[in-house]
């Protein structure tokens, strides 16, 4: 299972093939017959990154114990690793992480399943966090294991925060949905222990027709009186291998769900976002995606929408800037923010004060869901700014051009994310001089071939890019000098599901091909 | 085969062993879950590696020893850089060869590791090896270099019982004393006694002497004298060689103890009966003359009184001109009862008619009971191998083949004047290469050193040298470079195992490796 990635695993095992179909190895004269091997010197094997010891173990699991009907995994037609991670294996994940410099062994091929179904996720978490004491875990649950014994094991792995998906709170439409027996509705009812067991989390919702929106409002309702971190709602992909075609009209789905949420999350006083994030949201510009509840920004006044201007007296242009000096460490121990923003009109000065709570259980109790030391990327004080387009892979591509000496350059790039990348380089003047000598052609999937509309998606089929290079170059009758692929395909190596090398495109076109960093639509974190 | 082995493996083998040794570098196998770590490996379906041909199953068995008894002061292995392996061949690796022979298409299981012929008989199972090989090919000839010291009448009685054997012996001094001081035999008495009893066994053998300045000419002579008595099949008297690795600094003058050498023995030839030859051959034989070097006693050739010095001029009608041709014509008529022979001795030419005696008459050390007709030495004719004028001609078609304009041709000090003759007085040649031209090198023997003066030593370092030495001296680049395959024991590399394509890589000149004479040592 790992073609994709950690292609040389599999070359030492074809290699090994080779040469046991002509050898017998022995030990001591007695033949042996090898039916496994591992690899020595794992240091060496150190060739992926990660930011902490939670991501550097990967999945916990590649399973999945509900049926979700939305779920992209449904009747994929290629093979996927659906074991679990075993404790020996998290251990040396975790041995071979180096904090210093955040390397880590090559990922696993498992797919993000449902973690808690590993029954050894608990000691293999408790293990990450002797390792870690303070990093934030984040994990993704359906939480249809959290019952009120599985709570209290999860206190010991603090600071948590769940990504719990609820997707309707109504017992049978859940039921339905997801495919889930949940007799006890166990999923529903563990956000209330949650609050109690001091454990943020985030309500996710798919949208899906079943759910209409009276029912989507309702659940919304539902989730916020646990007190949830934030809701959200994510709109769903589909793909021609789902069982009849469940959204005839996708776009109109999005559009209509998109508006709907729009329309409804200020009625709510937590954090109410729509997923992908760059659906039918003003880019860059570094406006509060949510405010937290009981955060000091709330206790404050900030307000979803608000324009931020400065922080401390820093002027931080874009979304991408302010979470980048949130992930910094600069505020770690910092009691007073002073945030100037624009409303409206208005110019407003706020002065957000971490609340004095150390260890005084009570108190941290009455700030839930805010903990000032949780550390959740792109929140700090309470103000949420979701993920966003970063320069730096704008100053990124142009460092590959000049490496290359391209001039005309062919990029892919997600509908959603196309539109943003060209305003920039419209309007910021240092983009616009270094493309006015270029062709820059923004290319967008059409189709691809997992068909439906993850075309939205930078694809992850070699295939798909591979047949609109043709295209193109048939209609613009032209060859690109350079070609830039979002590095998408949860493989370092550019090798997508089916075993293809992006690099291919290289070496059948004669093009020289780079992947890129990229503001990914459902990014691999998710 | 142990993962610890270096070098002097078969490079297929060799092959399989470092990828394997890549892969233990990355990785530890695993049996059952735990982890194992092998310390050897065996080749799986043996029968698909019977692809090396041999002329026989005997050879395909490779050298019984890699070791030896004696410490001769001459013995050219004296410093031998290369890495052999010092083992005896087992009776289970014997009967692993044996099975896996194919007499069909005389091919067998490859020589997986390097093993030195030395001293067969220091091998214990030798004898029961050849009594193996007897069972599987009643037929064939067991030839055994062997420097006599094990020889008891027990050994030569069973030896007599596998006959045909072909006993190469070196004898080196027949006096007791010189003997043991220049091969360490400290029974020397007994292994020059045991050469007298050969005969008693039906035993042909070949004695040979390395002619080392140590040798007194008296000593040279009595020793020449007590082999032909003792009706030896021919006396075999090798010039005395060495390589650097032998010694920093020469250890005599090579002329001068080879001239010596040659006035002392080669007048032997008219007053002894067996063939007396002096190696390298053509040191001071005329090449091509197809000149008889001697003849078997006992053999036809001697009843029909053909001398040493005798040429061919034609066989059963077909007239010869040189000696390679005569030689291929003779071993075609090996088996056959009567063969007509022309020959010019003082200017005269006689017709001689040889008749071969039934196999049931003894004619040792000819042809004793049990032994086939010599295909070597049809009717008892020596000739001395030569340098085969076709080789020549081949290689020129192939060069016209490639159209080439500058050829460099390796080839050796010794074959040198032979070529350089064929290339100036045969006008066929000169019109085959037309606007080609043709330049004949001898490289230096840089790595060997020594007083070698055969091709068969050459390395493709001195091969690479040699392309830069002719280039700085002629000034131009050659677009071909032919090499003679002596070099090379799988026509593919050196001793030191360097494929010659690396001299092609580095030089960026087309490399041709050309089949030619190997002159028997």
């Amino acid at each position: 299972m790992y073609e994709m990635v950690e292609p040389r695993i599999e070359a030492i095992k074809r290699e090994i093939e080779r040469v046991l179909a002509l050898v017998e190895l022995e030990k001591m004269g007695r033949p042996i017959k090898a039916d496994g091997f591992r690899l020595r010197n794992l240091s060496n094997w150190q060739t992926d990154c990660a930011p902490g010891y939670l991501e550097a173990l990967g999945p916990l699991s590649g399973a999945c114990n509900a049926r979700c009907a939305f779920c992209m995994e449904r009747s994929i037609p290629f093979e996927r690793d659906h074991s679990f991670l075993s404790p020996e294996e998290a251990r040396t994940r975790l041995k071979y992480f180096n904090p210093e410099n955040n390397r880590c062994l090559f990922p696993s091929a498992r797919p993000h399943m449902e973690t808690l179904l590993n029954k050894d996720a608990i000691r293999i978490l408790q293990n990450a966090r002797r390792k870690s004491p303070s990093a934030l875990f984040i994990i993704t649950t359906n939480g249809s294991t959290l019952t009120p014994e599985k709570i209290r094991e999860l206190v010991s792995i603090k600071p948590l925060l769940l990504k719990l998906s609820i997707n309707s709170t109504d017992w049978e439409s859940r039921k339905s949905l997801m495919g889930l027996r949940d007799e006890l509705n166990i999923a529903v009812k563990s956000m209330g222990l949650l609050k109690y067991a001091g454990i943020p989390f985030i309500g996710s919702i798919v949208a899906w027709p079943k759910v209409d929106f009276t029912e989507l409002e309702r659940s919304i309702e539902d989730i916020c009186l646990y007190q949830p971190y934030g809701i959200r709602i994510r709109l769903p992909l589909i793909h021609k291998y789902m069982p009849d075609l469940p959204i005839k009209n996708p776009n109109g789905f999005w559009r209509d769900t998109h508006d709907f949420v729009h329309s409804v999350k200020g009625k709510f006083n937590v954090p109410v976002w729509v997923e992908p994030v760059q659906y039918g949201r003003v880019p860059l510009l570094p406006l509060v995606d949510g405010v937290i509840l009981n955060s000091p920004a709330m206790l404050a006044g900030i307000m979803p929408g608000d324009e931020v201007l400065e922080i401390n007296g820093n002027v931080l242009p874009t979304r991408m800037d302010i979470r980048n000096y949130f992930g910094s460490g600069v505020l770690d121990h910092v009691p007073v923010l002073t945030v100037k923003v624009k409303r409206g009109e208005n110019h407003l000065t706020f002065q957000l004060r971490s609340p004095n709570i150390a260890d005084n259980f009570t108190a941290r109790k009455q700030i839930y869901p805010y903990d000032p030391d949780m550390g959740y990327p792109g929140e700090r004080f309470g103000m949420l700014f979701l993920p966003d387009f970063d320069l730096n892979y704008l100053d990124n591509i142009i460092q590959l051009i000049q490496k290359h000496d391209a001039r005309k350059i062919l990029l892919f790039c997600s509908p959603l994310t196309a539109g943003t990348l060209e305003r920039l380089i419209e309007h910021i003047s240092i983009y616009n001089n270094f493309f006015l000598e270029k062709d820059l052609w923004i290319y967008t999937l059409e189709h691809t071939s997992m068909g439906g509309n993850t075309h939205l998606l930078d694809s992850r089929f070699v295939a798909d890019y591979e047949n609109a290079i043709s295209k193109f170059c048939s209609v613009i009758k032209d060859r690109p000098d350079l070609i830039l692929i979002p590095d998408g395909f949860g493989s370092s190596w550019g090798i997508d599901f089916l075993g293809r090398s992006v690099f291919e495109i290289e070496s059948r076109t004669g093009i020289p091909v780079e992947l890129i960093a990229w503001h990914y639509i459902y990014g691999r974190e998710d | 085969m142990g993962l610890e082995e270096k070098k002097c493996l078969h490079p297929f083998v060799n092959y399989l062993k470092s990828r394997l040794e890549s892969l233990l570098a990355l990785v530890q196998f695993e049996e059952g879950g735990q982890v194992i770590e092998p310390d050897s490996f065996s080749l799986k379906n043996l029968s698909a590696w019977s692809f090396d041909k041999y002329n026989t199953i005997f050879d395909s068995l490779g050298s019984p020893s890699g070791y030896c008894n004696l410490r001769c002061k001459f013995c050219y292995e004296g410093g031998n850089p290369l890495p052999f392996e010092k083992t005896r061949l087992s009776v289970r690796e014997a009967d692993t060869r044996i099975r896996y022979y194919r007499h069909d298409v005389q091919k067998g299981l490859p020589l997986f590791k390097t093993r030195l012929y030395k001293e067969p008989f220091t091998n214990r199972d030798l004898l029961p090896i050849l009594r193996m090989v007897r069972t599987a090919d009643p037929m064939v000839e067991i030839p055994l270099t062997t420097n006599g010291s094990f020889f008891t009448d027990q050994v030569l009685e069973q030896l007599a019982g596998l006959v045909p054997v072909n006993l190469c012996v070196s004898l080196n001094s027949s006096h007791p004393e010189g003997r043991r001081k220049l091969m360490g035999d400290q029974k020397s008495e007994e292994s020059i006694k045991m050469i007298e009893k050969l005969k008693s066994y039906d035993l042909p053998f070949v004695g040979t002497i390395v002619a080392w300045p140590e040798l007194e000419t008296n000593e040279l002579i009595d020793t020449i004298y007590y082999l032909d008595r003792n009706l030896a099949r021919a006396i075999r008297v090798t010039l005395p060689g060495f390589s650097r690795f032998f010694s920093a600094v020469p250890p005599f003058n090579t002329k001068e103890v080879w001239d010596k050498v040659l006035a002392d023995v080669l007048p032997l030839r008219g007053k002894i009966k067996t063939p007396l030859l002096v190696l390298p051959s053509l040191y001071h034989t005329r090449a091509l003359l197809p000149e008889v070097a001697g003849v078997i006693r006992e053999s036809p050739a001697e009843q029909a009184e053909i001398k040493f010095g005798d040429i061919v001029r034609s066989v059963n009608g077909k007239s010869v001109y040189n000696r390679a041709a005569a030689k291929k014509l003779l071993a075609q008529e090996y088996s056959s009862p009567v063969m007509q022979i022309a020959l010019e001795r003082n200017g005269e030419i006689f017709q001689i008619e040889l008749r071969e005696k039934g196999a049931d008459q003894s004619c040792y050390p000819y042809r004793p009971p049990g032994y086939p007709a010599s295909m070597a030495n049809p009717f008892g004719i020596i000739l001395i191998d030569d340098f085969d004028p076709v080789w020549l001609w081949e290689v020129m078609k192939r060069v016209v083949e490639i159209k080439a304009k500058h050829v460099l041709l390796m080839t050796s000090a010794i074959m040198e004047p032979v070529v350089a003759f064929l290339l100036a007085s045969v006008p066929e040649l000169d019109n085959l290469l037309g606007e080609t031209n043709l330049y004949l090198w001898v490289p230096e023997h840089r790595y060997w050193g020594g007083n070698i003066i055969l091709g068969d030593l050459y390395t493709c370092s001195d091969y690479l040298q040699a392309v830069n030495d002719f280039q700085e001296k002629q000034g131009l680049k050659p677009d071909l470079i032919i090499l003679p395959n002596s070099f090379s024991p799988n026509n593919t590399t050196d001793l030191l195992g360097v494929s010659y394509s690396s001299l092609e890589y580095i030089t960026g000149i087309p490399v041709e490796i050309a089949g030619c004479t190997h002159i028997t040592m």
